[in-house]
C-alpha cells in the first residue's frame, strides 16, 4: 500500500492505495466519484476524461499513485450545487445530451479545450474533442453545444 | 483491480531510478502509460505473466525539458507529445516531429503520451520512430555501467531493445535542413498508421546535398529507402525528377508484404512530400 496526498476538485485527500490501482478505479470505486464513467477501458473512448493539470487525460490510463502532485478534476468540481457551469447548460440547451454516458467526458474535454482555446474554430472543437466517442452519434449537436459554450464563456 | 498487483516505485532522480532497475529483475519504466498500462491490462486479461515492478519516470524533472544547447536540440524522454507540438524551441526544420506528435492518437492520449514512450515501447508502427530516424536523432540511453549513445536508424535495426533507461533524444540542428511526415491509417484521428514517410533533406539551391528517405509499412520497424535517397542525391529536385524517383523506390521495403494498396499509397506520399519540399521556401 502506498500514503498519497491527492489534489481532487481543489481538496487534498490523504489516501492509502494499493500501487496498481487506475485514477478511473480510485474516483469511482474509492471515492465515491461516479461521474466519471468507465467504458472501453482502454483510452479509446473518453468516457472516462478528466482534466489534469488543465489538460484532458484519460483516467482509466493512469496510476493514481502517479499522480500526487498534480491538479486533478472531474465533472463533479463544474456545478456549484444546482447551478450549472455553461458549459454543461449549453449541452443541454443544444440538445447535445441522449444517453448521456459520454457526456461527462465529453463535458471535461470541452473544459479542457475552452480553457486552451478560448474561441475554436469547428475544426479545431472536433479535434479538441477527438478523444471523445459518442455511441448514440449525436456529434452535430455537441459542437454546436461547444460553440455555445464558447460564446457563453467569452462574455 | 483491472491491473495485476505490481509494486509502484518514483525515483525522485535519474541516478537514483537508474540504480533501482539495476536491482530489479522484472519491470518496466512508466511515463505517459497510454501504452504501458493498456498492455498489463491485456496480460491480466489473458492470464498471463505480469512485471513485479512498475517504476515512474514522472518526479525526474530534467526528463521533462526541450533545450537548445549550441547547435543541438535535447528532448527528454517524458517531454509529452503536445508539448512538442506547442514548442517554439523546435526549428521549423525539424516540423516532422510536431507533425508525428499530432498525428499521433487523440487529444488527451497527446497531452499524456511521450516522445520516450512512443519511441522506447518496441512497437513496430509508432510515429516517432520515423521522425526520428529521418532527422538523424541520437537516443542517449543511461545504466550502471554508463551511458550509451545510439542513432534511431541503428536503434530500430536492432529491434528497439533498449540499454537501461532513455533519457534524452538529439537532433543536430542544420540551418538549411527541411522536413515532413505524413501518413495514411484506416480512420482518422485514432487509427494505428498503416504507413508512415518522412523525408528530411537539405539542399544547396535546387540540388539535394542530404536526404533521408524512412519508411514505416506497419510491419517493420522504420527503416531507410537508400536507393531513392541515391537517386535524388546531387540532382536538382524538379518536378520530373520527382516523377523518375518514384521508380527508383527499394521495392523489397515498399512492396514486400504489402498490399497494392500500401504500395500505391507509399509512392503517392513519397511524390507529395518530395513536391512540398522542393517548393517550400
Amino acid at each position: 500500500m502506498i500514503m498519497i496526498k491527492l489534489n481532487i476538485n481543489n481538496k487534498v485527500y490523504d489516501l492509502e492505495i494499493e500501487g496498481n490501482e487506475t485514477l478511473l478505479e480510485l474516483l469511482r470505486d474509492n471515492l465515491g466519484l461516479t461521474g466519471t464513467k468507465e467504458s472501453c477501458n482502454e483510452g479509446e473512448c473518453g468516457a472516462c476524461a478528466i482534466i489534469i493539470d488543465g489538460k484532458s487525460a484519460l483516467s482509466c490510463c493512469l496510476l493514481a499513485a502517479d499522480l500526487e502532485g498534480r491538479e486533478i478534476e472531474t465533472i463533479e468540481n463544474l456545478s456549484d450545487g444546482d447551478n450549472l457551469h455553461p458549459i454543461q447548460e449549453s449541452f443541454l440547451e443544444m440538445g447535445a445530451v441522449q444517453c448521456g454516458f459520454c457526456m461527462p467526458g465529453m463535458i471535461m474535454a470541452t473544459k479542457a479545450l475552452l480553457h486552451e482555446n478560448p474561441k475554436p474554430s469547428f475544426d479545431e472543437i472536433k479535434k479538441g474533442l477527438d478523444g471523445n466517442l459518442c455511441r448514440c452519434a449525436g456529434y452535430s449537436k455537441i459542437f454546436e453545444a461547444v460553440e455555445d459554450a464558447a460564446r457563453k464563456l467569452s462574455r | 483491480m483491472i491491473l495485476n498487483k505490481f509494486q509502484f516505485h518514483k525515483p525522485e532522480n535519474f541516478e537514483e531510478a537508474v540504480r533501482l532497475i539495476s536491482t530489479l529483475d522484472s519491470y518496466k519504466l512508466l511515463a505517459g502509460g497510454t501504452v504501458l498500462i493498456n498492455r498489463l491490462k491485456a496480460l491480466k486479461k489473458k492470464k498471463l505473466f505480469c512485471f513485479d515492478h512498475v517504476v515512474s519516470l514522472n518526479a525526474i524533472t530534467e526528463l521533462g525539458n526541450i533545450c537548445i544547447d549550441g547547435d543541438l536540440l535535447k528532448i527528454g524522454a517524458t517531454v509529452t507529445l503536445k508539448d512538442i507540438i506547442d514548442s517554439d524551441k523546435i526549428p521549423i526544420g525539424m516540423n516532422a516531429l510536431k507533425q508525428a506528435a499530432d498525428a499521433i492518437g487523440t487529444t488527451p492520449i497527446r497531452n499524456m503520451a511521450t516522445i520516450g514512450g512512443n519511441i522506447a515501447s518496441r512497437i513496430v508502427w509508432t510515429e516517432m520512430s520515423c521522425a526520428c530516424v529521418a532527422l538523424g536523432a541520437q537516443l542517449i540511453f543511461v545504466s550502471v555501467d554508463g551511458e550509451l549513445k545510439i542513432s534511431a536508424e541503428e536503434y530500430f535495426k536492432n529491434n528497439a531493445k533498449s540499454v537501461g533507461i532513455l533519457k534524452e533524444i538529439v537532433f543536430q540542428i542544420k540551418n538549411d535542413q527541411k522536413s515532413i511526415y505524413k501518413r495514411i491509417s484506416k480512420l482518422s484521428p485514432v487509427d494505428v498508421p498503416l504507413l508512415s514517410v518522412c523525408i528530411c533533406l537539405s539542399k544547396d539551391g535546387s540540388v539535394v546535398n542530404d536526404i533521408r528517405v524512412v519508411i514505416n509499412n506497419q510491419l517493420k520497424f522504420s527503416q531507410r529507402d537508400n536507393k531513392i535517397e541515391s537517386f535524388l542525391m546531387g540532382k536538382a529536385l524538379t518536378s520530373e525528377l520527382i516523377e523518375e524517383s518514384i521508380k527508383s523506390v527499394d521495392t523489397s521495403i515498399c512492396d514486400a508484404s504489402m498490399n497494392e494498396y500500401k504500395s500505391h499509397m507509399f509512392r503517392v506520399l513519397v511524390k507529395q512530400i518530395l513536391g512540398e519540399l522542393s517548393s517550400a521556401k
